[in-house]
């Protein structure tokens, strides 16, 4: 009975393994490595990747930028309506992303709630602009971050911050001393997660700011435009996420491993997992 | 001169805390079972809680009352709280100067200099509580607030620690609250203790007069005392007979009728082989539960109560759990509480 179950657990995870890596390994034996890389030099390539790296960069520090303070504020205080706003910080990460495409050319398009009349002021945010792809990768990574900051924060001992206070530090000494170091492996892990969701960001994208090469055109856009034209180049960017997309993972374990040497005891995080 | 003065009643989950003080240049004990509310004191003193209404007062300056409600940083107070919180990325040195100043002269002071650059994870117990204490008077405050400084301590260090915070307390004269749930800590480093249960203050005096004369059963059993629930009636010769509601009868001089708690301290309890022909007139045969060790003495425990003796004496007489003892005790060492 024991070895037979040995068997099939053992049998599950050869096919899981094999079926997870099968694929990652033929992006890189289809074409000799060298050839693989070369292909980056392609023009379409270049555009994507500066068109991805810009973006992506504001759309992130903009998400860390206003998402900290919102789950410091979610994690430290308890407020009606606290779960309310908890749901919906996180109703992007269970829309499909071409819902989320739609929903922000409702609300930023020319002729969308906001965007009309930015459009009468002269300010473009919608198709064919580089802000729109700022905004639907801001939008869909945000949740990424704010659950995993919010779980940072919750994990830093209520008494640590009691205890600056008594020291007399204010609000801000308070934060930036005590809560932002004793969170920051938390932070970093949700900012790499984040990052990596916002880099490889498709859905909202095209529908709601376009593919349009140099100017809307990220990288999973130019996969998309690139894998009937040239394959090679689609391998070739598809290679340089799964390179990407393995480095923000061991960031995270060692943003992980960081979190559990540098803080000590601490209860777990009461709301969210991370 | 420095003075704390508060009135306060705090809303906890299950009941307000409610307690009024004059604490001078001297220590306050506030002792009593755990979720007494006596840490919810501590921390509406420092304005860590805000209590219903009230007011709390230091020197000449209100810090809560009259529409006056102090932030915490606002507040002069130095917090030592439970298990330390010290600030875990910080070295000892930047824990203490945290609030700014020099660390220089506390360090050396709390005999922790030579720690300076280590991180509070690498500190033993002791070490730990010097650099809270450190960390809070480097601010120089005009309260100083102790929330069980001495809980996350093992028996011997504490022992120890306790001589060490009664002299820098007496050096400080600072008006000073100390939490503690172990009255032993509150009478060895405090000038008067206070008893809360359940929020309210059951009695405020020096540890002798808890001990000699506590107001209630919840502060004999604190003071340590055996607190043995059970019927008086009137003896001969002007005594009170208790018949204990678990089984044996006990003779004191104290006058009750009806339903009362014998008061008994351990220490007034000898304990011996055979029934001694003695001036006591207390003698129950009982078995030994447990034998414990608090330094030189030993914490015999009966069924029935705890007698507490040399720990020579413990070793000749051989007590080990399971053994018969006969416990011994004058009727004059017994008080009687009327039960409400």
């Amino acid at each position: 009975m024991r070895a037979s179950f040995a068997a099939v657990v053992s049998t599950a995870t050869a096919i899981a393994f094999a079926f997870l890596l099968l694929p990652i390994v033929a992006i890189f034996l289809r074409v000799p490595v060298g050839h693989l890389f070369a292909q980056l030099g392609d023009r379409v390539t270049r555009d994507a990747l500066l068109v991805s790296v810009r973006t992506s960069a504001i759309a992130h520090a903009s998400v860390l930028l206003v998402g900290t303070p919102v789950a410091y504020l979610l994690a430290r205080r308890r407020f009606p309506g606290r779960a309310a706003v908890l749901t919906l910080v996180e109703l992007p990460l269970v829309l499909p992303p071409a819902v989320a495409g739609i929903a922000l050319l409702a609300a930023f398009g020319r002729f969308g709630l906001l965007g009309k009349h930015l459009h009468t002021l002269g300010i473009d945010v919608g198709l064919g602009t580089q802000t729109a792809v700022v905004l639907a990768v801001a939008f869909v990574e945000s949740p990424f971050y704010v659950r995993g900051a919010v779980a940072a924060f919750e994990g830093v001992d209520d008494n640590l911050l009691a205890a600056a206070r008594t020291l007399g530090a204010g609000p801000w000494r308070v934060f930036l001393r005590v809560a932002l170091p004793l969170a920051a492996g938390g932070l970093g892990a949700a900012s790499a997660l984040a990052l990596a969701r916002g880099l490889g960001e498709f859905g909202a994208t095209i529908i709601f700011a376009g593919s349009l090469q140099g100017v809307t055109q990220t990288l999973p856009l130019a996969i998309y435009a690139q894998f009937d034209q040239s394959f090679d180049v689609a391998l070739a960017i598809s290679a340089l996420f799964i390179l990407v997309g393995a480095g923000i993972l061991i960031a995270l374990k060692v943003f992980g491993w960081l979190r559990f040497t540098s803080i000590s005891p601490f209860r777990p995080a009461a709301s969210t997992s991370s | 001169m420095a003075s704390l003065h508060f009135d306060l009643a705090v809303p906890t989950r299950s009941f307000d805390v409610e307690l009024a003080l004059d604490v001078g240049a001297e220590t306050v004990a506030l002792v009593g079972p755990s979720g007494a509310g006596k840490t919810t004191v501590l921390r509406a003193v420092a304005g860590l809680a805000r209590p219903a209404r009230g007011s709390i007062v230091c020197g000449d300056d209100v810090w809560f009352g009259d529409g006056t409600d102090l932030r915490p940083e606002q507040r002069s107070v130095g917090f030592v709280f439970q298990e330390y919180a010290l600030f875990p990325h910080l070295t000892v040195e930047r824990n203490v100067t945290f609030a700014g100043g020099e660390a220089d002269g506390l360090l050396e002071r709390l005999r922790i200099a030579h720690l300076a650059h280590a991180k509070p994870r690498d500190l033993s117990g002791g070490e730990r509580q010097r650099v809270a204490l450190a960390r809070a008077l480097a601010r120089r405050p005009r309260v100083l607030l102790l929330d069980e400084p001495m809980g996350a301590l093992d028996p011997h260090t504490r022992a120890s620690v306790r001589g060490e915070l009664h002299d820098l307390l007496r050096e400080l004269r600072l008006p000073t609250l100390l939490v503690t749930h172990d009255f032993e800590d509150a009478a060895a480093v405090a000038d008067r203790i206070g008893v809360l249960s359940e929020g309210k203050l059951r009695q405020l005096g020096t540890a002798p007069d808890l001990l000699g004369a506590p107001a209630d059963e919840v502060v004999a059993s604190f003071a340590g005392a055996n607190v043995l629930p059970g019927v008086a009636a009137r003896a001969p010769d002007g005594l009170t007979v208790v018949r204990l509601d678990a089984g044996a009868t006990v003779y004191s001089t104290d006058e009750a009728l009806g339903s009362v708690d014998v008061v008994l301290y351990p220490w007034d309890v000898s304990l011996g082989l055979v029934t001694a022909d003695d001036s006591a007139l207390n003698h129950l045969t009982d078995e030994i539960v447990s034998v414990a060790r608090v330094g030189n003495r030993v914490r015999v425990r009966l069924r029935t109560l705890t007698g507490e003796i040399t720990a020579a004496s413990a070793e000749r007489l051989e007590l080990e759990p399971d053994r018969r003892v006969v416990a011994s005790f004058k009727a004059t060492a017994t008080r009687l509480l009327p039960r409400a």
